[in-house]
């Protein structure tokens, strides 16, 4: 496992989050689950973390949050779910484009591609 | 997990404690951050760690709890502050904002009189006497200082008499307005049985005296003077050996009793007598009461709003009509006395009973109402039968004879006028089903060919019955809410500093949305649509017949609406507590509700069933009796085995009784889950939290209403303009009334020449 720094996953983080819930609407837990499965376990989040991050979209009005207790597998257990807005998905196009932008020019730099 | 939850909530505490300002959001992300644990621990123990082991995992997963308390923190800074505006807003804002709302709209209501209008109406239907200027008045422009007064007399007076008399007082030579002011005041003064009670004789007497001063030429005074005394000095009663042949139908020919009295002070009844001989020398008669009507009429300016036309309306059919009682009286007693007279040889009583029915004529030909018409006819008739028997006891038998044939020619008269109206019975029968209340009040079935226009009268007051619906719903919003409001306020101030203080909810904007939607906004449209529907259908009901479905589906649609806004309110709070962890009620199952179902499914199929039955037909009874009071459940009525309009009515009632009933039950069997143990937090949230969302909904309800009725007002007053004038006022012009005065007329005409004649017949006789 790799220990990235601070920053770096700071900034990473809104728009993983807004790419995760543009499949589809997910609770906190499942969140983390996924990212650590889809990275090997490469970008392994403080889980603790999520929440204020999750709160600071909401309150941009990017994602969008509702509980139920649909879909979780004891069925009664209630858990807050999130999902992305149409705000959420321009922002999530600007970011990647973004970062697409941004990680040629770093690379460029770092290796003279 | 039981042994997990004091490290649990040391954590989550300790997360959340910077959002302590906050209890609502800081129940909230608790609750989160504690499924998040409890996942994260039940995956540590599949994994294979024991309980103490995999709590200690899922904490440590979480990291740097002061970090992250102050990011939640910093995360939610701005969301707290919009929130506490928002709960600021809803404890102390939107309280005084309903109140704002019930307060502007009961002032506009007020202001165009409405209230003072239905007081008036209901007052003078109490009081069984459709005579009252009783209030204020009303209007929307502004009227001169002399004409108000007209209009209401001096409003600081005790009573509407005392009102009347004011206005006399002002102007004390007019005889319209001391005329009216006398049939106001003397009104009061008949008993029951219809005879001016005898406490009251010396005042009413000195009364009509100023009266005969102030308009000599009127022989109104005169005849109820005559009336007065001559019924207060004699006793009547039916008299079997003086037989008449009724002229009622010309198939079957029948004897019917004439009267007999005994007179008690032979000195007021010759003083009776006098005055009837006086009257009949004056040159016109005039009740005075309907000329004030007419005065008062034309002050006012064309109707600009729907108030305006109520008012006119309600002037018209509250309009003071003339005791006529003592006129009827004098027709029987002096009919009674002349053949007294004539079976003691005395040949005056030929001149007595041509006296009664030159009054009957000079009464009938004046007359500008057709309560008058009728007691004219009535008055005349009982003459003519009364010279019938004058003659047979004179043994003049040409007078009898043509006494008999004048009566018979009277009789016919009316009953062409009636059976040739172009109107079948049975057709006018249909008819007053449409006409409305007011109008049945005013108009006798069947009269002899006169037909009022009665699509003003009905839609003035099928607009009232619509403004008193949306009265009582916005009363019962305002009612509920300070139910809710009072142990609120209480407990607040009990607990100011306590922990336990009841948490304020806010649902969310959606469910509010939603609440609104389903239990106010969608009842409002589709009863509005529904009774606007009734009201401007060309075949629409009147008040008169439909009143008991009317009842019946007011009371349906408040109970729906407070039924759906007490429950979507209930499952609302329900739901968001359940979301921040405060303990709730089980949800009731509908299994668990059956018999609560069951008995609701047959309430709303009784009522449904009257309802579709009343418009469908086969409960509308074609019952006679029925006229003015609704077609009720014919088959409960037919179990009964009556059908009066008693029972009918009370059908109705019964029905809407048991709507009412079967709405606090379910209130009170639901309320009681509430106060069961172990649900004070949830109770006192639900009280506390369904504050807010009552007050939004008589916000809405409240701006309903004002937007309803404005609506509602425009199209009715629209459809009422231009035939406002049902006309008490005129219907002595139209149809069979006007014949019916013309034909007074005509006998007028010849009276004179006819009691000269006859008054020298029997001086020859003798």
């Amino acid at each position: 496992m790799m220990d990235f720094s601070q920053d770096l996953v700071r900034g990473s983080v809104l728009p993983i989050i807004l790419s995760l819930l543009r499949e589809e609407s997910m609770y906190g837990y499942q969140m983390v689950k996924k990212v650590n499965a889809r990275t090997n376990g490469l970008l392994e989040w403080k889980e603790g973390t999520l929440y204020p991050a999750l709160h600071r979209l909401e309150g941009a009005g990017l994602i969008a949050s509702r509980w139920d207790s649909a879909g979780g597998k004891d069925g009664g257990r209630q858990r807050k779910y999130y999902s992305i807005t149409p705000r959420g998905r321009r922002e999530l196009e600007k970011r990647s484009e973004e970062w697409k932008l941004f990680s040629q020019a770093v690379n460029a730099c770092l290796w003279g591609a | 997990m039981a042994d997990n939850e004091p490290i649990h909530n040391k954590l989550i505490a300790r997360l959340t404690d910077r959002l302590a300002g906050d209890p609502e959001l800081q129940a909230d992300v608790a609750h989160e951050l504690q499924t998040h644990l409890e996942d994260a621990e039940e995956e540590f123990r599949e994994a294979g760690l024991d309980d103490e082991k995999a709590q200690q995992e899922a904490v440590k997963a979480m990291g740097d709890p002061e970090e992250i308390s102050q990011q939640l923190f910093q995360a939610n800074r701005t969301r707290m502050r919009f929130r506490a505006v928002i709960r600021w807003t809803a404890s102390l804002a939107l309280l005084p904002a309903a109140m704002v709302v019930v307060a502007v709209l009961f002032y506009f209501m007020t202001g165009g009189g409405i209230f003072d209008d239905i007081d008036r109406l209901t007052t003078s239907i109490q009081s069984g006497q459709l005579g009252e200027n009783a209030g204020p008045f009303h209007w929307s422009r502004q009227l001169s200082e002399e004409d108000i007064f007209v209009l209401q007399g001096d409003i600081k007076a005790g009573n509407s008499i005392e009102r009347e008399k004011s206005i006399s007082n002002r102007w004390p030579d007019d005889p319209v307005y001391y005329g009216n002011y006398f049939v106001a005041a003397v009104s009061r003064y008949y008993g029951k049985d219809g005879q001016l009670r005898a406490s009251f004789l010396k005042k009413s007497m000195e009364m009509a005296d100023h009266g005969e001063k102030v308009d000599p030429d009127n022989a109104f005074y005169n005849f109820i003077k005559a009336g007065w005394l001559i019924e207060a000095s004699c006793m009547l009663e039916d008299d079997p050996s003086r037989q008449i042949e009724s002229i009622d139908s010309d198939e079957k020919r029948k004897s019917i009793s004439f009267y007999k009295i005994t007179i008690t002070d032979p000195v007021g009844f010759q003083q009776g007598i006098k005055e009837l001989r006086r009257g009949l020398l004056k040159s016109f008669y005039s009740s005075r009461s309907l000329d004030m009507l007419e005065l008062r009429l034309s002050l006012l300016p064309p109707p600009q709003s729907m108030a305006d036309i109520i008012s006119r309306v309600i002037m018209e059919v509250s309009a003071l009509l003339p005791p006529m009682t003592s006129f009827r009286a004098l027709g029987k007693i002096l009919g009674a006395y002349a053949v007294d007279l004539a079976e003691a040889g005395d040949i005056t009583a030929v001149e007595l009973a041509r006296s009664v029915e030159k009054m009957a004529n000079l009464i009938g030909s004046e007359s500008r109402t057709f309560i008058e018409i009728l007691v004219a006819l009535a008055c005349r008739m009982n003459a003519l039968a009364s010279l019938e028997l004058v003659g047979k006891e004179l043994h003049n038998p040409t007078l009898s004879k043509n006494a008999f044939q004048e009566r018979r020619q009277q009789g016919k008269f009316w009953r062409d006028l009636r059976d040739n109206s172009g109107m079948d019975r049975q057709e006018l029968r249909k008819e007053l089903r449409h006409a409305g209340m007011f109008w049945s009040v005013l108009m006798p079935g069947g009269v002899a060919g006169y037909r009022a226009e009665y699509e003003p009268l009905r839609t003035v007051e099928c607009f009232v019955v619509l403004e008193i619906a949306l009265l009582i719903l916005l009363v019962g919003m305002v009612l509920l809410s300070c139910s809710f409001g009072l142990p609120i306020l209480i407990w607040l101030i009990s607990c100011r500093r306590s922990e336990s203080r009841p948490i304020l909810l806010f649902v969310g904007w959606r469910r509010i949305g939603r609440i609104v939607l389903i239990s106010i906004v969608l009842p409002l449209v589709v009863y509005g649509l529904y009774v606007s529907w009734q009201i401007f259908r060309p075949d629409a009901y009147g008040l008169n017949h439909a009143m008991g479905r009317w009842m019946v589906e007011l009371a349906i649609f408040l109970c729906a609406v407070f039924f759906l806004l007490l429950s979507t309110s209930y499952r609302a709070i329900h739901q968001r507590c359940e979301e921040i962890g405060v303990p709730v009620p089980p949800t009731i199952t509908r299994r668990k509700r059956i018999g609560f179902l069951i008995a609701a499914g047959l309430v709303l199929l009784v009522c449904g069933t009257y309802i579709i039955g009343w418009w469908a037909g086969p409960f509308q009874l074609d019952d006679p009796k029925g006229e003015y009071w609704i077609p009720p459940l014919a088959f409960l009525t037919a179990l009964i085995g009556r059908d009066s309009n008693h029972s009918k009515f009370l059908m109705d009632f019964f029905l809407v009784l048991v709507m009412l009933c079967f709405f606090i039950i379910w209130l009170l069997s639901e309320g009681v889950e509430l106060f069961r143990r172990g649900r004070k937090a949830f109770r006192r949230t639900f009280i506390r939290s369904s504050m807010p969302i009552l007050c939004s909904a008589v916000i809405v309800v409240g701006l309903a209403v004002g937007s309803v009725l404005s609506l509602g007002e425009r199209c009715a007053a629209k459809r009422v303009t231009g035939n406002a004038a049902f006309g008490i006022l005129s219907e002595t012009e139209r149809g069979g009334i006007r014949l019916l005065r013309e034909k007074f007329l005509q006998w007028r005409r010849e009276d004179g020449t006819q009691a000269a004649g006859s008054g020298e017949q029997a001086a020859g006789q003798r």
